[in-house]
């Protein structure tokens, strides 16, 4: 698909960064009963305590606004983490409840989190979200149309192409946009940790942004992209990488990125694409 | 929100976990019993550990030494320089013990074992904890306060000192961070729970770097590095690092022993 973004802008870049917190932890451990290493919880902790505060504060350098997955149990135990975030601007979008990732799972147990996480959310922050990223990326067949019924507009799942992209039904487009990711724009493959969860690759932050940065440069010459992250303040929250993603931004947007929500975004191609052919469910 | 003394911009404490053996018998028992590994936990007191002290003298700077009991027993050469050097002495379990789910008893002997060990060397108890391994347990910081601990050095929530209090005693918090860990770049096994990776100190010294510039930023900050002499005392690590504290104090950070900062941090909240 051909895009023509905002101002012309030769790319768009959706800051995003997923508040994973304790459920990180939790989830990714290969030792049974987790939730008692006191220490590794704290790291998970370190997100919302600690690394949130830093980016807000550092894209509000920027003045730029972001949008931040949360699973639903974290809007319940970090709510005023989840507050500050709404009141400065972004975007707060799904991410689970507990960060599920063990799946394959059928439609039943996946629905059945959307709706814990859903539930949660609004409960909490009175969001009710229209974007989706599944935890560890777990999609399944009926994953698109179950998004669409549930009125999302925006999936951050697909690791196929560079998007942006309209998911169809039928072979017909419908108004779902998907914003591709994969580890390349993902801190967790930049960032080793020694302990559990174990990860064998570690670059510093100038290397991490420098590969990044290839990327941006890249996409930006061929006109009409975009740019996804996933980020995890627990880990780029930390100062140096902050500091190091805060000199990128700055680099970006010296060279034409359009940075935006991902909702806001959503919004703007399901308008530049006009009326929508009627699918049946 | 502390403020660092004499105008300076972030206190940053270099601790060392001075594990020899024991570092790799806390992991696995198993990894004792490779000779490597072995050989690998006695290039801290054999070598790395005399390059440290050699280092930390010419840069003159005091240090934190966290010591295992059963190291203090088996190094006392070692043990005794660190303490003639003028560097603190602080409790890191008595064989690196890792285990989770122990009970407040078997914790509380410990702690009086080795407590009773570090003072037979110092002359006085030592005021700092670090769980080895990163291991702590629901009532460690209770048992800090109760038996006169100054602070701890285990969490990663945060990136300031803070507090635990139990019964009207504080007991102050020098977070630690995986990042700041020598670990992270330099640990190297074949062992079970591979980590096959060795970063050049240089790379090392850019990530260090850059989270001391961005917390200098900070007010109120602390910077705890941790170190382990048989993972950095290796000739190249140890130039490197020494680099980087020449460039930590040219760019206004106050360098003292863990005891010294969480000190100051109590005088400065009363």
């Amino acid at each position: 698909m051909k895009v023509v973004w905002p101002d012309n802008k030769r790319i768009a870049i959706m800051m995003s960064f997923d508040i994973d917190a304790e459920t990180l932890w939790y989830q990714r451990s290969s030792k049974d009963d987790y939730r008692d290493h006191i220490t590794n919880i704290s790291r998970g902790t370190y997100g919302p305590q600690t690394g949130v505060p830093r980016i807000l504060k550092m894209l509000d350098t920027h003045d730029i606004k972001a949008t931040f997955y949360v699973p639903g149990w974290v809007a319940e135990q970090h709510t005023e983490t989840i507050r500050e975030v709404l009141r400065r601007g972004h975007e707060v979008a799904a991410h689970g409840y507990e960060h599920e990732e063990k799946g394959p799972y059928s439609q039943e147990e996946d629905e059945a989190i959307m709706e814990k996480a859903e539930t949660a959310l609004w409960e909490t922050v009175g969001v009710k979200p229209v974007g989706h990223r599944g935890p560890g990326g777990v999609i399944g067949d009926y994953s698109i149309a179950m998004f669409y019924r549930r009125g999302y507009i925006y999936s951050s799942n697909w690791r196929d192409s560079d998007g942006p992209f309209f998911h169809k039904i039928d072979g017909k487009e419908i108004p779902l946009v998907e914003f591709p990711k994969d580890s390349i724009y993902d801190d967790g493959f930049y960032m080793c940790t020694f302990s559990e969860p174990m990860r064998q690759s570690m670059k510093s932050p100038q290397e991490a942004i420098e590969m990044m940065r290839d990327e941006f440069d890249g996409l930006a010459e061929e006109g009409g992209r975009m740019m996804t992250f996933v980020f995890h303040p627990q880990l780029s929250g930390h100062p140096g990488r902050c500091k190091l993603l805060s000199e990128f931004i700055g680099y970006m947007k010296a060279n034409g990125a359009w940075f935006a929500r991902s909702d806001e975004a959503a919004c703007y191609l399901i308008e530049q694409h006009g009326p929508f052919e009627p699918v049946e469910l | 929100m502390v403020v660092w003394p004499n105008d300076t911009n972030l206190a940053v404490a270099l601790t060392f976990e001075f594990d020899a053996e024991m570092y790799w018998y806390g992991k696995d028992p198993k990894c004792i019993k490779t000779f490597a590994n072995l050989s690998r936990g006695q290039y801290g007191p054999h070598e790395g550990i005399y390059r440290v002290i050699k280092m930390l003298d010419r840069q003159e700077v005091k240090a934190t030494f966290f010591i295992p009991g059963w190291v203090a027993e088996n190094y006392p050469e070692q043990v005794e320089l660190i303490h003639a050097k003028g560097h603190e002495i602080a409790y890191h379990g008595y064989m690196h013990e890792e285990k989770r789910g122990i009970s407040r008893a078997e914790e509380e002997e410990r702690m009086e074992k080795c407590e009773k060990i570090i003072a037979g060397i110092t002359g006085k108890r030592p005021v700092g904890h670090r769980g080895p391994g990163s291991i702590i347990h629901p009532f460690t910081m209770e048992l800090l306060a109760e038996r006169g601990y100054l602070y701890s050095s285990n969490m990663k929530n945060t990136n300031s000192p803070y507090f635990h209090a139990h019964n009207g005693n504080n007991v102050v918090e020098l977070p630690v961070d995986e990042y700041l860990d020598d670990a992270t770049y330099y640990f190297f096994s074949y062992s079970p729970f591979t980590h096959n990776n060795i970063h050049a100190p240089n790379f090392v010294n850019d990530c260090w770097r850059t989270d001391f510039d961005a917390l200098c930023q900070e007010p109120g900050s602390v910077l705890v590095f941790k170190c382990h002499p048989q993972l950095i005392g290796r000739a190249g690590r140890v130039r490197r690092f020494s680099e980087l504290i020449g460039y930590m104090k040219t760019h206004g950070a106050w360098i003292a022993p863990a005891e010294s900062i969480a000190r100051y941090v109590l005088a400065q909240s009363e």
